[in-house]
């Protein structure tokens, strides 16, 4: 397919700068920031199959993280189960989520998906809550096993680790969006009763898109317990990973798989650097605050507003 | 008749307490055209919502080419070979011209080669030079020739047109009529819903009247006008 071989290559690069960074940044903070940015990047990406493609909002996709999040956990103290399996089970347990919350909801069109992904969240908190294995409300230490060989820190392999799935996530977007499933999830956001009209199977696509969508979010959140050594549900099913979440592919453009991958790593920066500057309390009021900017002023993000302004260039 | 590609069989579809058909049958032969009347109301959209399959019907079935189609959803019934456009014209918008056409080529083509791409069918609609235009850039008899294509991209066996020509100007009621008229050549059927009897009269081989979700009448089109219960209820004369 045309353009797959720049991207190849381009994500090719970024896996092996990530490596290199690994063998000679010396600033560990710098790891623990650039994994936190690069969790972003997989959430909105996973986020924007679904809202941006398909037009169907998840207002959940903390509950989506956390559930990926504490899978890990139950499986590493029921089993001590190692990194891979943890990754794939909460892929197949936020998969499945994502699968049965939509085959309920998608039915319908309109908010009642939304609506099911609030309630969603809501559960999933109060089962976390009381289920003494993953530590209830009052959390849980998870130790990290010695770093694999070729890494001096276990928050650098995460951090490579973390890369990968970012470039999954992405690639997966990607290839959503140029194939046939994109162009029926696009009729269908734009109308869905002339997308059944010519002939697009609207409800398996959306399930589809829902399923994926969860997957990646599960597995954006299955390596959190070991990167913070430790989990507890108030930050696990933070307010600022659903509105993030949905904030960031706003923002940067939810057309195009660029678009989340932009808003991320823009947003994700900045959240990091006024954590360390100013204050940790200030996250969220930035993401908020930017929302309702560029959903007044540049509703198409900063993708649209790049095209809208190459164009009128060229007019020139 | 020759054997019926469509056989509508008592169906009724039912609001809350308000019947908007009740007991309603009416079969369609291949390459037929049959056209739609009645006043506002009268249950013509929800007659075709429940064949195209926007609406399930309460009771009754619908056979289309020997299949029970009465539960199968819509884009199902669509690669069966039903086809609609909508009253008010309902583009993807985000898409141009042509890629609102490549939806339907890609998506419904049933097996069959696909009959030429979508250049060729917006060069019959007289839309070639427009294909790289989004929809809310076209006019309204622009926007009704796109909703016309994209259901033609189809490839149906059964063509339902619901008000393809409200609102146009009389030169362009004739353009689309001419337009409607060749894709009949071609062997397909068509049920056509209209108010502008010029066309009704021009395009019809037989034509039913509806009124608060019943059949009451049907005849060539030259016998409708003349038929009491018509000219009471719709004609107004």
């Amino acid at each position: 397919m045309r353009g797959w071989g720049r991207f190849s290559v381009g994500a090719s690069v970024v896996l092996f700068t990530a490596l290199v960074l690994t063998r000679v940044a010396a600033n560990e903070y710098f790891f623990f920031a650039g994994y936190v940015v690069l969790q972003f990047v997989v959430l909105a990406t996973a986020w924007n199959i679904l809202g941006g493609y398909a037009g169907y909002v998840n207002f959940g996709a903390g509950a989506f993280f956390a559930a990926g999040a504490y899978t890990a956990v139950a499986l590493m103290k029921l089993f001590s189960a190692p990194l891979p399996i943890q990754l794939i089970a909460a892929m197949c347990v936020t998969g499945l989520m994502g699968f049965v919350i939509g085959a309920m909801t998608l039915r319908l069109r309109g908010i009642f998906f939304s609506i099911a992904t609030v309630a969603v969240a809501v559960i999933c908190e109060t089962v976390v809550m009381n289920w003494s294995l993953v530590g209830g409300a009052r959390g849980t230490t998870v130790l990290p096993p010695p770093p694999p060989e070729g890494f001096s820190s276990y928050a650098r392999m995460l951090f490579v680790l973390m890369t990968a799935i970012a470039l999954l996530a992405v690639t997966l977007a990607r290839h959503i969006e140029t194939s046939k499933i994109g162009r029926g999830l696009r009729a269908l956001r734009d109308n869905e009763e002339a997308a059944e009209s010519v002939g697009v199977p609207t409800l398996r696509l959306k399930l589809f898109a829902a399923t994926a969508s969860g997957a990646l979010m599960g597995l954006a959140g299955a390596p959190f317990p070991l990167y913070m050594n430790f989990i507890e549900p108030t930050s696990a099913f933070s307010l600022n990973y659903a509105v993030s979440a949905l904030a960031m592919p706003i923002i940067g453009g939810t057309q195009i798989w660029i678009g989340p991958v932009i808003g991320a790593l823009l947003l994700a920066s900045v959240q990091q650097i006024v954590t360390v500057t100013v204050s940790s309390e200030l996250n969220v009021l930035i993401v908020g605050v930017l929302l309702v900017v560029f959903v007044v002023a540049a509703p198409n993000g900063i993708v649209g507003l790049a095209q809208k302004l190459h164009k009128r260039w060229q007019r020139r | 008749m020759t054997m019926p590609i469509l056989n509508v069989e008592s169906i009724s579809k039912h609001f809350g307490g308000f019947a908007a058909l009740s007991d309603v049958s009416l079969a369609v032969a291949a390459g037929e055209r049959l056209g739609i009347i009645g006043p506002n109301g009268s249950g013509k959209t929800t007659l075709i919502n429940c064949i195209s399959g926007a609406l399930r019907c309460d009771v009754g079935t619908i056979i289309f080419y020997s299949q029970n189609v009465s539960r199968l959803a819509p884009h199902r019934r669509t690669r069966l070979g039903i086809a609609r456009s909508f009253q008010i014209p309902r583009p993807f918008f985000s898409m141009s011209v042509a890629e609102n056409i490549a939806v339907a080529l890609e998506f419904a083509a049933r097996g069959a080669a696909v009959t030429g791409d979508a250049r060729t069918l917006l060069a019959q609609m007289r839309l070639a030079d427009k294909a790289d235009r989004k929809p809310a850039e076209l006019t309204q008899v622009d926007l009704r020739k796109l909703e016309l294509a994209r259901a033609l991209a189809t490839q149906p066996r059964l063509l339902i047109l619901d008000e393809v020509m409200a609102g146009l100007a009389a030169t362009e009621v004739d353009e689309m009529l001419d337009i409607v008229m060749g894709v009949s050549q071609l062997g397909v059927a068509i049920i056509m819903i209209e108010h502008i009897m010029r066309a009704i009269m021009r395009f019809s081989e037989r034509v039913v009247c509806l009124d608060a979700g019943r059949i009451v009448a049907e005849a060539a089109p030259a016998a409708i006008v003349q038929d009491k219960m018509v000219r009471r209820i719709y004609l107004g004369a």
